[in-house]
């Protein structure tokens, strides 16, 4: 395993694929996971952080989200999660930053779960629900290269029982 | 000429009272069909009840640049613009007079001033009109179109009271143009006075002689917004859906093809990712492949909380489900019950229409005013859905008029 920085602000993180990434620790503790790993050992440890779930690739994009959101306020606690319908609105940086293949796409949103950063994760998540919102099952099928595994019966079938609902 | 939705018209029934009277003045609430006036006489029904208050309270929708256009008095004051949308005028309540014209009434910014103005008139320059509408109707119309543009037009951004006018206006310019000079009903642009043989008369103006003298005009008087009684009548229709309706799933859903791309996030994700989808939008995604569907499973649950956000039943936006609670008794069991059949109150509640004979006896005890709310949100959406959303999704192929580009431009 890699040795990490002496600057008690770096740290040192290893990616899946072995890949030694040196990070501002205020960036890197977007990331619950890792601030709370940061707090447990406090400074114990000479080692990098091993990211066992994420590559290199992701994980530098997964920092880049990070860097320019270091600076925002902590989240404020969802209350109406299982109320009303949240927005899709996303900020334009966060939009442009979004703009990638989908399998990244999909990738980020996987590191941000494990990771454990809300934000990103409902970035990623909105992104992909803009995708979807107004799209037919075909059209959502071509979106996302899904293939149809129903037969004709079945796929007739399971229209029929829920169209009173797709049409409301 | 039949209505948008009915199956079957007939046009021989006579008009009654005031019904008559507003018919041939043209001056009714274009989106129920009721007059602004209840005192023409409307057999046993007292116009002075609290709970017929709603009709008296109306206001005017136009735009601002053809609000001169329509004033019937001189003077250099204006009424109040209450909406801050660019180039829409909606005035503060109005008063109404019937006498040989309708005029209606508005105060002046400063309120010392009465200025008059032609509502629903029309001649053959016209661009536009106003529109007097009660604001039962158009909160429940406003309502309707924002719902409906959540789950149809995400990047739509127009302000819906804007869509709402130029939708009404454009049906109002249509119809004054290919009617006769002696069209009476020529303002009635939803086909309000027409009736179904299975719904029925679509307002009190499709009423024939019995249903006035049976008192079936009651429903359509009764408030859409403000409706005694909903959380219990929904939470009655709770308690007699236990166990009906369950879905059978017969599909064998498992799959052994290598997940890809979306199907392979974990359920947490997709249910986060379709915490910002309507519940329609979910639905469609559960049909697109088996493992989606074994992902997101239509359970009792998911139809439960369907009725929680709204997004399927957006016009029951005052359901109080903490209220309901208190309706729990020992004999209710417990109020999320799994053994309630939360598909088939999903169902029933998203229905908007409800047949004269045959319909489902859970909703006997439903209160007059949501079931003219219902009426009044699947005449919108009915409207909605042919005149703006459909030109929306077939604007390259369509000769119809572009309503978007229409209302993003402006006033003509």
């Amino acid at each position: 395993m890699a040795e990490a920085s002496s600057d008690k602000n770096m740290i040192d993180l290893t990616t899946s694929d072995n890949a030694p990434i040196k990070v501002e620790r205020k960036v890197v503790e977007r990331s619950i996971l890792i601030k709370n790993l940061l707090e447990d050992l406090a400074g114990e440890t000479t080692e990098a952080i091993p990211i066992p779930n994420v590559n290199e690739a992701v994980m530098k994009k997964v920092l880049e989200w990070c860097d320019h959101h270091k600076d925002d306020p902590p989240a404020t606690q969802d209350d109406d999660s299982d109320s009303r319908k949240k927005s899709t609105d996303i900020d334009e940086w966060d939009q442009k930053f979004m703009q990638v293949d989908q399998e990244m796409l999909f990738e980020i949103i996987l590191a941000a779960n494990y990771l454990d950063i809300k934000a990103l994760l409902d970035v990623g998540c909105k992104t992909v629900a803009n995708m979807i919102k107004g799209k037919s099952p075909d059209e959502i099928r071509k979106t996302f290269n899904i293939q149809n595994d129903f037969t004709p019966e079945e796929e007739e079938q399971i229209r029929r029982e829920n169209e009173w609902a797709e049409d409301r | 000429m039949g209505n948008l939705w009915s199956s079957q018209v007939d046009e021989d029934e006579e008009w009654e009272n005031d019904v008559h009277y507003s018919m041939e003045s043209g001056t009714f609430c274009v989106m129920c069909g009721n007059s602004f006036d209840l005192s023409g006489g409307v057999c046993n029904l007292n116009p002075k009840d609290q709970r017929y208050q709603w009709l008296c309270n109306y206001r005017l929708l136009g735009q601002i640049e053809d609000m001169n256009t329509h004033r019937l008095t001189s003077g250099h004051t204006e009424p109040l613009n209450t909406s801050n949308i660019n180039g829409i005028f909606l005035s503060e309540r109005a008063m109404f007079q019937l006498a040989g014209q309708a005029d209606f009434r508005l105060q002046d910014e400063s309120g010392t001033d009465d200025i008059w103005y032609n509502a629903l008139w029309y001649s053959q320059d016209s661009e536009s009109t106003l529109f007097p509408l009660h604001e039962a109707c158009l909160e429940t119309s406003v309502r309707a179109l924002e719902h409906l543009r959540s789950r149809r037009e995400p990047t739509d951004s127009e302000p819906a009271l804007k869509i709402l006018y130029h939708v009404l206006n454009k049906r109002f310019l249509y119809r004054h143009r290919a009617a006769g000079q002696d069209d009476f009903a020529v303002n009635d642009i939803f086909d309000l006075r027409h009736r179904s043989r299975l719904y029925g008369p679509c307002s009190v103006m499709g009423m024939n002689r019995i249903e006035w003298c049976g008192g079936h005009y009651d429903r359509f008087y009764a408030d859409p917004v403000d409706i005694n009684g909903l959380d219990s009548f929904i939470f009655e229709v709770l308690l007699s859906s236990s166990s009906q309706d369950k879905l059978v799933e017969i599909i064998p859903l498992a799959t052994a093809q290598e997940p890809q791309g979306i199907e392979r996030l974990p359920v947490e994700i997709l249910d986060t990712i379709c915490d910002y989808l309507p519940t329609q939008t979910i639905v469609k995604l559960h049909r697109t492949s088996k493992r989606m569907a074994l992902k997101l499973q239509l359970d009792d649950a998911f139809w439960r909380r369907s009725l929680t956000t709204g997004s399927l039943h957006a016009h029951l936006w005052d359901i109080d489900t903490e209220n309901m609670k208190t309706f729990r008794q020992p004999s209710n069991v417990n109020f999320s019950s799994d053994d309630w059949g939360w598909r088939s109150v999903a169902k029933l509640l998203a229905t908007k229409q409800f047949p004269i004979t045959g319909r489902d006896p859970r909703l006997n005890g439903m209160p007059p005013g949501f079931w003219n709310r219902c009426r009044i949100w699947h005449t919108i959406e009915r409207a909605l859905d042919l005149d703006y959303f459909d030109k929306l999704k077939r604007e390259h192929g369509d000769s119809g008029i572009d309503f978007r580009d229409e209302i993003r431009a402006g006033p003509t």
